[in-house]
């Protein structure tokens, strides 16, 4: 699904990925870990195409085509997701209308039909009930006014509706209580399945109760440190990242 | 039905049936010489069947614009007017002069009308192509004339109303808009040569909403039209007026005057779309857009709504105002101006309260793209009696690129202790999240750009009457076409 | 007045000796005034302001000094005063590296100083007040401070007036990384009909740290017009902070120009007025380069007849980039016959900007009001409450404690009378 090889990259002219190597299989759920400036965040933008997010070494293959080539909504219709650890507020654009645009954007490139409304309403509903997303929520500007789980919520009903075949959730825990976590994390395990690959980005063990990972990944100083099943996050959990950064910053 | 097969009905009506209906090109082959003056005012007066006084008028106007300047506080810049070098009765070009099928006119201009999803007979009218076939509604217009003079509402060009209903005229026209109010509506005041007349009489509810569809059509020419809306008590109308004009090399003037006067308890919902041809991208050609549109609100309890989306004209100056007068009136003011290219907006409201517990209520959106200037001028005026007057101001302004202008010039005025007036404003630029998370979810750059604008004017687009804001949700998607990314 | 009178005054007062470049100097401001004139109301600036009061009467150039000088406001300063616009005394216990002293002295002392900084900041067709100043100006104050410097004691300049027409012209030079706080109080004696025309520039070079306090208390039936321009460097900042108590016709305009990265400026004002007091706070902020911050807030509460004006303009020049610039302008109505004229003005051509302005006019807020009195409160000091909290907002932002108190306790003591 996606291989990644000698990945470098800088932003602002600082390089803060420094040579990344990672296979996902097909199917598969990755983990990466890391401390707070790691480089979590700047691997998301970079496998979304974010712009400022300059790759200058290495490459990502993503079911066999060089990603740098592609747009950020080309990789979006190529089925590229990412669940944003800060959801962005677009006030005045209603949630109805963002989702049936995105829908129909991405199947368009993908030369699929466009839905009209009514297909889009039946399609959209059977989603928002299973993520218990209120229609008010729906007619709200995307993200405004939402509280950080409904946000999540939010993320989650996208990636649900535009069926992605790689999905990179960043941190989609952060600033949800535990309730709220079960909700979200529900959502993505009903998404999984042998077609679709998930990178999941987190700070904290907690969310790997939920979402339980094929692999784990420890991301310190732009470097995967170690990798190994989803035990390395109960280890990490015990020791915490200490051991990790100070052993990247010795190598 | 939608406004853009309305209006193609309206517009098919006026060819078919000239002089009955809405907005009237004059369809007379003689033609005055180029230039101004008193005599080219006697010879429209006349061609029109005027009587003495209206002719009086127009001349009392020409010779006060004689003596007067060209306003040059707005912040726009435009080469001189030759105010000699135009036609001022013209006739338009009769059918054999325009392009005679589509295969004639500009494909840029036929693809804006596709994605406006205009209907291809509209298409061939639009571009200026004489065509016969969508000439035969002629039929529908009679069913409105026949539905609106049942409730007693009278809705024609101008120049009948002159002629049909002297004594409604001669009362109100120029009592909002005085003759010798300022450059634009002097001069209009002087040569105006059509427009439309409603008058809504006590207590009735027009039945259905009056759309004017305005376009220049004919080279060298200005369009001087000029509207004059009378709500009588505890009436209600709304008017909706559409503008656009054909692609042209040269500059055109376009010096309108609406005139709304409200009696008691009256209402008016007047709404604009304005896409005049706003020059191309290197700033040839495009309308000069420079309107003066005023309402007195006369009467107690009475409401005037002004909503605008203003995306074409290379220059638009234009500040549709409400004067507050009777007491417990309402004025309203939603507007989107957006501009590109190398377009200039001057355009605002003002808010004159008089009358007790008045209020007012301003949403001003401007959005800049390309090059181009946008300025937000408006004035809120509490005068000495505006007991308990109210005014709330939003004036938000959105800049997409690094090579245009946005600019904020309100004018406060309190003379009065128990009045509030509460002004907000902000400028930034279009979020760089934004453009990216709807990217990240499929969206085109054009189409991201389209939904986070159309988001930022939805308080003003929901003014709108339905028909017209879906028209208007896509206009600004096309009008801020290349400045995405 | 008629030109001819003023031209007579130039005639009299423009400098025989010392250097040419001064000579130059006024001569030329006395050419742009002459040929300027005081500004009418169709000057779109001008356009809620009426200079009649001084146009009608032209004021004597020499004024015998007011007998008695009041105690200073701030305990342990730098002190220089001023007398119908000529110093008295000096300065005592400068630091090393700080030259504070008249501006005359200065020129016949130390003209290279001045040279080249003197009207750099303050000048122009569009301003033709400036101009006057120039040209008949005969003292003022000189605050030089060495780079590195930090002036620990505040300075303190009074400007005592009783009569005539003073032109006070007065120059910060502050070096990279100074820091120093200025307090400038005006204060009148008698019944007024006098003139003042003041002029400050400031040249702040990178990292230097000021702050500028003005106090204006003239006499009821002066007119008070004064100029800032100033000049900020990289990373430079200046606060500065106007309170207008009084004067009868007053006109404070400030031309703050961001001219390096990091620049920011906070420009705040109160006005309270009462009688036919007009007072006009005209602000012209310009964002020249990119990253830099400004803030306005300039709040009043209008009495009687009185008027104020306030015009604020926030530019951000072209390719300007990463500006923030925010305006706020609050006025409370307690007459009938007040008037509040607001013009918060943008005019934004870069992009990457967060700008900002709000304004509101109004009386008192009744539901506040409402609960107070709810509580028991009576209604008249329930009011004087809810106009020292309106005012308070503003005044927490002056960044001197000592000086903040002095403003505090001047707003209480208008609030009383």
């Amino acid at each position: 699904m996606l291989e990644i090889k000698g990945l470098h990259a800088d932003v602002d002219g600082k390089e803060i990925l420094k040579g990344i190597d990672l296979s996902i299989g097909e199917g598969e759920v990755h983990a990466i870990m890391g401390p707070n400036g790691s480089g979590k965040s700047t691997l998301s933008y970079v496998l979304s195409g974010r712009d400022g997010y300059d790759v200058t070494a290495g490459t990502i293959t993503y079911r066999g085509r060089d990603l740098s080539e592609l747009s950020i909504e080309e990789r979006a219709a190529e089925g590229i997701f990412l669940g944003f650890q800060y959801p962005v507020e677009l006030p005045g654009v209603s949630s109805t209308t963002f989702l049936k645009t995105a829908l129909n954007a991405v199947r368009r490139q993908r030369g699929q039909d466009e839905l009209d409304a009514v297909q889009f309403m039946k399609r959209l509903r059977v989603h928002t009930k299973a993520l218990n997303i209120s229609d008010d929520m729906l007619r709200r500007g995307v993200n405004v006014g939402f509280s950080g789980g409904e946000k999540k919520r939010n993320e989650i009903l996208q990636m649900a509706l535009l069926e992605p075949h790689f999905a990179v959730l960043d941190e989609t825990d952060s600033g949800l209580d535990i309730d709220a976590l079960k909700v979200v994390a529900e959502g993505v395990n009903a998404l999984r399945g042998p077609k679709r690959s998930m990178l999941v980005i987190t700070h904290y063990q907690r969310l790997l109760d939920y979402i339980v990972p094929d692999y784990v990944h420890v991301l310190a100083h732009g470097r995967i440190a170690r990798s190994g099943g989803k035990e390395l996050a109960l280890e990490l959990e015990e020791k915490g990242y200490g051991a990790f950064v100070s052993g990247t910053e010795a190598a | 039905m939608s406004y853009t097969s309305e209006t193609a009905d309206q517009v098919s009506s006026i060819a078919g049936d000239k002089y009955k209906y809405g907005f009237v090109t004059d369809i007379d082959t003689e033609l005055a010489p180029k230039g101004l003056n008193e005599d080219i005012i006697r010879f429209i007066s006349a061609k029109k069947e005027e009587p003495e006084w209206l002719l009086e008028w127009r001349l009392r106007a020409y010779r006060r614009w004689l003596q007067m300047e060209e306003p040059s506080w707005a912040k726009v810049e435009y080469p001189e007017i030759d105010f000699q070098d135009a036609y001022y009765y013209a006739a338009p070009k009769s059918k054999e002069d325009g392009p005679k099928s589509l295969d004639e006119v500009d494909p840029e201009l036929l693809r804006t009308y596709e994605k406006l999803g205009i209907p291809l007979h509209e298409q061939q009218m639009l571009a200026g192509v004489a065509v016969d076939a969508v000439f035969d509604s002629v039929s529908v217009a009679t069913t409105f004339r026949k539905e609106l003079a049942k409730a007693g509402v009278i809705f024609c060009p101008i120049s009948e109303a002159v002629r049909e209903h002297p004594e409604l005229v001669q009362k109100y026209l120029g009592s909002v808009v005085p003759y010798s109010d300022n450059f634009y509506a002097t001069l209009n005041s002087a040569v105006f040569t059509d427009g439309s007349f409603v008058y809504i009489p006590k207590g009735v509810r027009c039945p259905m909403e009056l759309s004017t569809y305005f376009r220049i059509n004919q080279a060298n020419t200005g369009q001087f039209e000029r509207t004059l809306i009378v709500a009588d008590e505890g009436s209600y109308v709304s008017y909706l007026e559409g503008c656009t004009a054909p692609q042209r090399d040269e500059n055109q003037l376009h010096a309108a005057v609406v005139e709304l006067v409200l009696l008691d308890d009256a209402e008016i919902k007047y709404s604009t779309v304005q896409n005049w041809y706003p020059g191309d991208e290197n700033g040839n050609g495009g309308i000069y857009n420079f309107v003066t549109k005023r309402a007195a609100c006369r009467g107690r309890n009475s409401k005037v709504s002004w909503t605008q989306v203003e995306t074409g004209s290379a220059v638009t100056w234009k500040y549709p105002s409400c004067i507050l007068q009777g007491d417990n009136s309402i004025g309203e003011f939603y507007s989107v101006a957006i501009t590109n290219n190398l377009q200039q907006a001057d355009t605002g409201t003002k808010m004159i309260h008089i009358g007790e517990n008045t209020s007012s209520t301003i949403i001003a959106k401007g959005i800049s793209a390309g090059r181009s200037q946008s300025t937000y001028r408006g004035l809120v005026r509490m005068q000495p009696g505006a007991k308990g007057g109210r005014n709330y101001t939003q004036c938000d302004s959105l800049l997409i690129g690094d090579k245009c202008g946005a600019h904020t010039v309100p004018y406060i005025e309190n003379r009065n202790r128990t009045a509030q007036i509460e002004h907000e404003a902000t400028t930034a630029k279009i979020s760089e999240d934004q453009l990216f998370y709807c990217r990240q979810r499929g969206l085109s750059d054009e189409e991201a750009l389209s939904m986070i604008v159309n988001g930022f004017c939805k308080q003003v687009l929901q003014e709108l009457p339905m028909e017209f804001a879906v028209e208007a949700q896509k206009l600004v998607g096309i009008s801020l076409e290349g400045s995405a990314g | 007045m008629a030109m001819e009178a003023y031209q007579a005054q130039f005639a009299a007062h423009l400098p025989k000796a010392g250097p040419a470049w001064l000579a130059d100097l006024r001569q030329a401001a006395a050419a742009r005034f002459s040929a300027a004139g005081l500004p009418d109301r169709k000057v779109e600036e001008w356009r809620y302001t009426n200079l009649k009061p001084v146009q009608e009467q032209l004021f004597a150039l020499d004024t015998a000094p007011v007998g008695d000088t009041p105690p200073a406001l701030l305990q342990d300063s730098h002190r220089l005063v001023f007398s119908n616009g000529v110093l008295q005394g000096s300065a005592d216990d400068l630091p090393d590296g700080v030259r504070l002293a008249g501006m005359a002295e200065t020129m016949a002392e130390n003209p290279g100083l001045l040279a080249g900084h003197m009207g750099k900041l303050a000048q122009g067709q569009e301003l033709p007040l400036p101009a006057l100043n120039q040209a008949l100006s005969r003292d003022g104050y000189v605050l030089a401070i060495d780079p590195g410097i930090s002036v620990s004691r505040p300075i303190e300049i009074l400007f005592l007036s009783d009569g005539g027409a003073s032109y006070p012209r007065n120059l910060i030079l502050a070096g990279a990384g100074a820091q120093a706080t200025v307090v400038e109080h005006y204060l009148g004696l008698g019944g007024g009909g006098y003139f003042i025309n003041a002029v400050t520039e400031v040249e702040a070079a990178a990292g230097a740290k000021l702050q500028r306090y003005k106090i204006q208390q003239d006499a009821s039936g002066s007119s008070h017009i004064a100029t800032l321009a100033g000049q900020l460097q990289d990373g430079a900042r200046l606060e500065n902070f106007d309170l207008n108590l009084g004067g009868q016709l007053v006109r404070s305009e400030i031309h703050m120009a961001l001219q390096g990265v990091g620049a920011e400026a906070a420009l705040n004002g109160v006005y309270l007025l009462r009688g036919k007091q007009h007072c006009d706070n005209a602000i012209q902020m310009d964002h020249a380069v990119g990253a830099t911050n400004s803030q306005q807030d300039y709040r009043g509460i209008l009495d009687d007849h009185a008027h104020a004006v306030f015009q604020g303009k926030i530019t951000v020049r072209p390719d300007a980039q990463g500006i923030e610039g925010h305006q706020l302008n609050k006025t409370l109505l307690l007459s009938d016959e007040a008037e509040i004229d607001s013009k918060p003005e943008l005019q934004i051509l870069a992009d990457d900007v967060k700008c900002s302005h709000g304004a509101t006019a109004g009386e008192l807020d009744e539901t506040g009001l409402f609960y107070l009195r709810s509580r028991g409160i009576p209604e008249d000091e329930a009011r004087q409450l809810l106009m020292t909290a309106f005012i308070s907002e503003t005044l927490a932002k002056i960044d001197s404690d000592a000086v903040r108190g002095i403003m505090e306790r001047l707003v209480g003591e208008w609030m009383a009378a």
